[in-house]
């Protein structure tokens, strides 16, 4: 770490040339033996003697950044201001344009800002940079703007219907299968045969049984199976409600966007189905997305909302489609803008799994929007809505997860169960 | 979407040059004679306006040119008020060079400002006044103690808040 200089101190030739007319107006009147026009000068040559002070050492700004119930709270330090005048500080908040205050050093050693979560993920919460003044104002050293990060994990929410695969896998887990095992669910009443296990055996049924007295009866129980989420997200779109910002990225004015609903919604997907013993995979749809194998349990919860709370948006990002187990449910989490979205769900419903379409276009506000805007945006909602139509005339499930109701649209679908 | 720090009581930064239009104004009121007054009002004005530029030091150097252009022998007690209000001028124009002008300005900002002035106007104040009493003045005397205790009081008082205010943050 390098011992702090005085290299960084710049002079604004206020003082000198302050200095220079005290010296003038105390020449004149003493040249003059005029006594009042030297005592004007008095206090000219006094502040321009305040201004000659050495400078103090290397100031930096410091930025700390936590997250406290709905708010990001923003922590400045400017250190290294002691002995220093003021500091000009301007802060701009999500990239809007800045604001400039102007505090004692010994304010500037400890500002705080906080400012309202508008989206999740990770982004920019406040941009601070500025200068410091000392001896009078007339020395002034530049502050490095300093940028506040954040990483604004989605909230924890549940869904509280699980739609299953066409068919579960193989192996034990929370959901009744269709095929005989070792399940709570009662299926039915058999005679016994070899490999029955002798606790199965039902003596009341035996013995009322018209059947020989040789021939046992066993109850006969549905096995257990894990099903397999797979968790598709499309991160091309990062769009917000406020339709005329779908061209800028100006975070603050964009409202809710579509990663805003997204990333909750696959985190609330995942959970439920985790919770439930089922193995969850999480994929971004977009090539150099990250991902995550399928797997189970709470670790696996953790490391997809982690990776979620990560994916930003790539706007020219290509797809890559994944690799999906057999007969999985498929929730495929998009805006469904484009049509390449659409035909991978088609493609993946043909292919027998069962595709959910998650819907996150965020519902949108046409605030401040042209003729041109309009219109563009009508024809981009006719064919989006053409577009969902398609998917639901091939039993794929569309659920718009701006809406409040999506956990009672999950329930509805989950009702039509398919074959297991 | 705006940065809000809570900086305590503050005033606009569009203050300092307004004070600046305002203690030049005051000053070639007190200094200048005849049709210089509006000459040095009006160069108040386009002070306040070009801070930055080196307007000011002209207009100091012409509140002192009209001093040296007065009667020696008609000083009077303005001459505290003179000696004050150029300092306030000068402190000010080195202020608004440096604050921006849409900007919150802490009060407690100006305390080493306001210190530093209070303490150099002590020793100018009384100055002032033994020049006055050399010059046979002594009516005036009183008047200048007045003014200038006053001004004293005032400066401390707005230290005291700024202080206060710091430290309550």
């Amino acid at each position: 770490m390098s011992a702090p200089t005085q290299e960084r101190w710049y002079r604004r030739g206020g003082g000198a040339a302050l200095g220079m007319l005290a010296i003038v107006v105390l020449g004149v009147g003493l040249g003059f033996g005029r006594a009042d026009v030297a005592l004007l000068g008095l206090p000219l040559a006094a502040t321009a003697a305040v201004a000659l002070r050495r400078p103090v050492g290397t100031a930096s700004v410091a930025v700390a950044v936590a997250v406290e119930d709905d708010d990001v709270v923003v922590r400045v330090r400017v250190e290294g201001a002691a002995g220093a005048d003021f500091a000009v500080l301007a802060a701009g908040a999500y990239e809007e344009p800045t604001t400039t205050v102007v505090v004692s050093s010994r304010t500037a050693a400890s500002l705080e800002a906080r400012l309202p979560v508008l989206h999740s993920g990770p982004q920019e919460v406040l941009r601070v940079g500025g200068q410091l003044f000392a001896a009078g104002a007339d020395l002034v050293q530049h502050l490095d703007p300093q940028v506040a990060r954040a990483t604004i994990a989605p909230k924890r929410e549940r869904v509280t219907s699980l739609l299953l695969p066409h068919r579960l896998t193989n192996r034990p887990g929370g959901h009744a299968a269709r095929r005989l095992g070792d399940g709570l669910d009662f299926r039915d009443l058999a005679p016994f045969t070899p490999g029955d296990r002798l606790r199965r055996i039902d003596w009341r049924a035996t013995a009322r049984s018209p059947r020989p007295e040789s021939e046992l009866i066993v109850r006969r129980m549905d096995a257990t199976a894990e099903a397999a989420a797979v968790i598709v997200l499309d991160s091309r779109d990062d769009v917000g409600a406020a339709v005329v910002e779908w061209g800028s990225d100006r975070p603050a004015r964009k409202g809710t966007a579509s990663l805003d609903l997204a990333r909750p919604a696959v985190a609330a997907i995942a959970a439920s189905y985790l919770e439930a013993g089922d193995r969850v995979a999480f994929h971004d749809l977009v090539r150099t997305g990250a991902s995550a194998r399928s797997g189970g349990g709470r670790r696996k919860l953790e490391q997809i909302r982690a990776v979620v709370t990560q994916t930003v948006a790539r706007p020219s990002g290509t797809i890559k489609a994944p690799v999906l187990p057999t007969a999985a449910v498929v929730f495929l989490v998009s805006t469904f803008l484009d049509e390449d979205v659409a035909g991978l769900a088609v493609l993946w419903r043909n292919a027998g799994h069962r595709v959910v379409a998650i819907d996150v276009l965020p519902t949108p506000t046409l605030e401040g929007a042209d003729e041109a805007h309009r219109l563009a945006h009508r024809i981009l909602q006719l064919e989006r809505a053409d577009r969902l139509d398609r998917l639901r005339r091939v039993d794929v499930t569309v659920v718009p997860w701006q809406d409040e109701d999506h956990d009672a649209l999950l329930r509805q679908a989950a009702r039509s169960r398919g074959p297991r | 979407m705006r940065a809000g720090f809570p900086i305590g009581p503050w005033v606009p930064g569009v203050v300092l040059p307004i004070g600046v239009g305002l203690a030049g104004i005051l000053t070639s009121l007190l200094v200048l004679q005849d049709a210089l007054i509006a000459v040095g009002v009006a160069f108040s004005v386009f002070t306040a306006v070009r801070v930055r530029t080196p307007a000011p030091w002209l207009l100091v150097a012409l509140l002192v040119v009209g001093q040296l252009l007065r009667d020696p022998a008609g000083l009077d007690a303005s001459l505290a008020g003179v000696v004050l209000a150029l300092h306030l001028l000068v402190v000010l124009v080195l202020l608004a060079r440096a604050v921006p002008v849409r900007s919150r300005l802490q009060l407690a900002a100006l305390g080493p400002a306001a210190l530093t002035t209070g303490l150099v106007q002590v020793v100018a104040q009384v100055l002032v006044a033994l020049v006055l009493a050399a010059q046979g003045v002594l009516q005036v005397l009183p008047t200048a103690s007045t003014i200038g205790g006053a001004l004293l009081v005032l400066i401390a008082g707005l230290l005291v808040l700024t202080r206060r205010a710091e430290r309550d943050e």
